[in-house]
């Protein structure tokens, strides 16, 4: 019967857990960052706010209201009636997006503040 | 009596001498056919599976995946092709257990779970890899699957895809190497109670 742990397994358990950390860090460099806010609700564009101006924004979805608070060039969703919360676990961002499927709230951080086009 | 068979049959091979004799036992002391051996660890694999998972995580498909630990005992002791029946059947019975049957929860487990065990199968060839090791490379291969499969199904953006893709590179190897271990431990101590002869 084969051994229940080889030196070659510990190699192999090292290079990945090595490979996938620096895989990780990869990531988070390649996340675009910025100095705005933009949020959009069901699609439609409700605003686009400097990241450095501490702010509360209510946003109303289909499933009820999400609050989205701008502090200290952080965003953060501090209530949601989504079933999960997954938005609220995720703390505050400070570059990358912070989307709630449910309530159809996207948060994207991004791109300066001029900005080209606006839709809807 | 048996003595007069066994004479006259003397030229038969060892597996249809033993075949003989086990026809002639009663049921209950037939030894295990590989259809027995798949039903009952496919079994354990599902109740594993439905159990391991009620318990509630921060992400739903965060699991360890014990139900691996019998299908590499499975591989290990009988081969690559009771191994993958028991996975296949463990997958599609839990699936209908769970709900989830024809669902993309249910094609992503599949998808993973043959190509894993398809791995274990190839990297078994390489003599380096202890239980642990070939546990990793099956979960590993587990998650490239599924995936794959996620990303030519559903997904369809790379960038979610390669986002997400070191984290559950570093789960797999974390995971495999605790159901790996699990295995391995389980496999040693039937060994040392087979080669002892088990007491109850």
């Amino acid at each position: 019967m084969r051994k229940v742990l080889s030196i070659f397994d510990l190699v192999l358990i090292f290079s990945l857990t090595g490979g996938s950390l620096l895989g990780l860090i990869y990531m988070d460099r390649l996340i675009p960052g910025g100095d705005s806010v933009r949020i959009e609700v069901n699609g439609e564009l409700k605003g686009i706010y400097p990241l450095n101006e501490d702010r509360i924004v209510e946003l109303n979805g289909p499933l009820g209201k999400t609050i989205v608070e701008i502090r200290d060039k952080k965003v953060r969703v501090v209530d949601s009636p989504c079933p999960n919360k997954f938005c609220i676990h995720q703390g505050s961002v400070s570059k990358g997006s912070i989307i709630c499927l449910p309530n159809r709230v996207v948060i994207i951080i991004g791109g300066e503040q001029g900005i080209d086009a606006i839709t809807g | 009596m048996r003595g007069q068979k066994s004479e006259a049959k003397e030229n038969l091979s060892f597996k249809s001498e033993l075949r003989l004799q086990t026809s002639e036992l009663s049921s209950e002391l037939r030894p295990p056919t590989s259809e027995l051996r798949i039903a009952v660890l496919s079994a354990m694999a599902i109740a594993i599976h439905s159990i391991e998972s009620l318990v509630p995580m921060p992400v739903p498909w965060l699991r360890i995946g014990f139900s691996n630990v019998i299908s590499l005992i499975a591989f290990i002791s009988f081969g690559f092709k009771t191994a993958m029946a028991i996975t296949i059947t463990r997958v599609f019975v839990s699936a209908m257990l769970i709900g989830t049957f024809p669902g993309p929860a249910f094609v992503l487990s599949l998808s993973g779970g043959i190509l894993s065990t398809s791995a274990l199968a190839m990297a078994s060839i390489v003599p380096f890899f202890g239980i642990t090791g070939l546990s990793i490379v099956s979960a590993f291969f587990h998650v490239i699957g599924q995936l794959s499969v996620a990303y030519y199904l559903f997904i369809k953006q790379p960038e979610a895809v390669i986002a997400i893709a070191p984290l559950l590179a570093l789960m797999a190897t974390f995971t495999g190497a605790i159901n790996g271990g699990i295995a391995g431990l389980i496999l040693t101590k039937l060994r040392q109670r087979a080669s002892v002869g088990y007491r109850p």
